[in-house]
């Protein structure tokens, strides 16, 4: 793509012609810096809900005067004779307005109660309604999922609007999973939609992963450093299974139980909250999937980490016959004294070959140093976690 | 289709600075992977016809208002008639 950037300067100067993008990234930031990186300084839409249905990235189309679609993923060669051609107005003028709801619709619900008419206010809430209306779009694909559970977009768009929900910091209370269940299912009406696979795997176990997704964000900010620019800033940083590499066996990995008499004291008062995501959200016994715990201080508590004391610590305990890539894992501090960050853990599993389908629940737990903001009083907890896996075709 | 992300990835990898080895490596990793998932690949094209959106030569772009990247402005195909237009349709991940 950015070949034809190169190759089309000289058309795009003299007016000729003109060169737009769609991008298929529910994180607009993270398209921006790409843009910027590759100085990308045409027009680029942003679909974050594959409203296009498109099911492949990356398409290059000529498109004529009238709108209409004249070649897909054409050699650079054929770009003369697309621009010197004069084709002639369609006998059926293309639509000229969209079929989103803008924003002047958004503040009434759907007059009927149809799963069209909830899926299209949803889209409209998600693209025009800002971070204040994503729990109203939730409601409306949920709504619209309710009446055609066998939509595969609707489940895809309420796993985007969920994950949206997630990363604005609005909601904890397990967006995460939730927006992986909805992916799953999307993907189980069309397995052959490759956008909604990769959505998956972008937050998924490395052995399912064809590449890193984010790998290039660090390679992007050096070069636009380099260049004296200041790098486009991202409201959420690539998370470790989206800078992850992909890897072709599971590495099991064995530690030391930092509690294993349980002695130490449990955080009775919630000082951290806790949410957890395993993406997929089922998998095929035998299979990796990849854990993802979130802990977060609690804010009515005011609650925050001690930094001056020891790195936090979380353990798994696995039955017979699963494995782990790291069954212990330490999460460093940061530097200062004390901070009220998010802190992740991600670690990959697997379940035996022949486990039988259902739900599993493994145990778990973390060892932190936290601060009652309320009170001012610094405690060690201990906070045991359940993390359910769904095994099953 | 192949081909168009292999290019794609040849150019995010761009091999004018410094562990241009590495990235060689792993443009030539992806390729590899690429290959593999060509069929699938296939079967998406075949999706691109049958999910709502109809990308065929002859038949007139979806017109769908979306945020302009730039500044979250509506912005749609409609808006580029009149002159040609080359749309690219990608990912930056």
């Amino acid at each position: 793509m950015p070949r034809w950037h190169v190759s089309t300067k000289d058309l795009l100067h003299d007016g000729r012609l003109q060169v737009a993008g769609i991008v298929e990234e529910q994180h607009p930031d993270r398209a921006r810096l790409f843009a910027q990186w590759h100085r990308m300084d045409w027009p680029v839409m942003v679909d974050s809900l594959n409203l296009l249905g498109i099911s492949s990235v990356p398409v290059t189309l000529f498109i004529d005067e009238h709108g209409i679609i004249r070649a897909i993923d054409p050699d650079r060669s054929a770009l003369p004779a697309f621009l010197n051609k004069s084709f002639d107005k369609p006998a059926v003028a293309p639509p000229a307005v969209s079929a989103v709801p803008e924003r002047p619709m958004l503040a009434t619900r759907p007059a009927a109660d149809t799963f069209e008419a909830w899926r299209q206010y949803g889209d409209g809430l998600v693209l025009w309604g800002g971070v204040a209306r994503l729990s109203d779009a939730v409601t409306a694909y949920e709504r619209a999922a309710t009446l055609a559970p066998r939509d595969g977009p609707v489940h895809f768009r309420l796993g985007v609007a969920y994950r949206m929900r997630h990363d604005s910091g609005a909601d904890r209370s397990g967006d995460f999973a939730r927006a992986a269940t909805q992916w799953s299912q999307a993907l189980a009406v069309n397995p052959n939609q490759y956008i909604w696979r990769r959505r998956i795997q972008q937050y998924g176990p490395r052995m399912q992963k064809p590449y890193s997704f984010y790998d290039w964000v660090n390679e992007a900010r050096a070069a636009i450093r380099e260049r004296g620019e200041s790098p486009i800033p991202l409201a959420v940083e690539p998370s470790g299974a989206e800078l992850a590499l992909p890897q072709k066996e599971f590495v099991a990995a064995a530690g030391s139980n930092p509690d294993p008499k349980g002695d130490i004291q449990r955080d009775a008062e919630g000082l951290i909250e806790v949410e957890t995501a395993v993406v997929p959200a089922r998998s095929k016994p035998g299979d990796p999937a990849r854990i993802h715990v979130l802990l977060n201080p609690n804010a009515q508590r005011k609650a925050h980490w001690n930094n001056e004391a020891q790195d936090l610590v979380f353990w798994i305990d696995l039955p017979p016959g699963w494995q782990a890539d790291q069954q212990r894992v330490t999460v460093p501090s940061a530097r200062p004294p004390t901070s009220r960050e998010t802190r992740t853990i991600e670690l990959e599993l697997r379940s035996p070959p022949q486990a039988s389908a259902g739900e599993v629940t493994l145990n778990a737990f973390a060892l932190y140093y936290v601060c009652d903001g309320v009170d001012g009083v610094c405690f060690y907890r201990r906070q045991d976690i359940s993390l359910k896996v769904r095994l099953g075709n | 289709m192949t081909e168009s992300e292999n290019q794609f990835s040849l150019t995010r990898v761009a091999p004018s600075t410094s562990g241009r080895a590495l990235k060689v490596n792993l443009s030539v990793m992806r390729l590899s992977i690429w290959i593999k998932e060509m069929a699938a690949l296939v079967l998406g094209m075949a999706g691109l016809a049958s999910q709502g959106a109809s990308l065929q030569v002859g038949q007139p772009f979806p017109v769908i208002a979306l945020p302009a990247m730039k500044d979250g402005q509506p912005m749609s195909v409609a808006d580029f008639r009149g002159r040609k237009l080359l749309l690219h349709l990608y990912a930056p991940w």
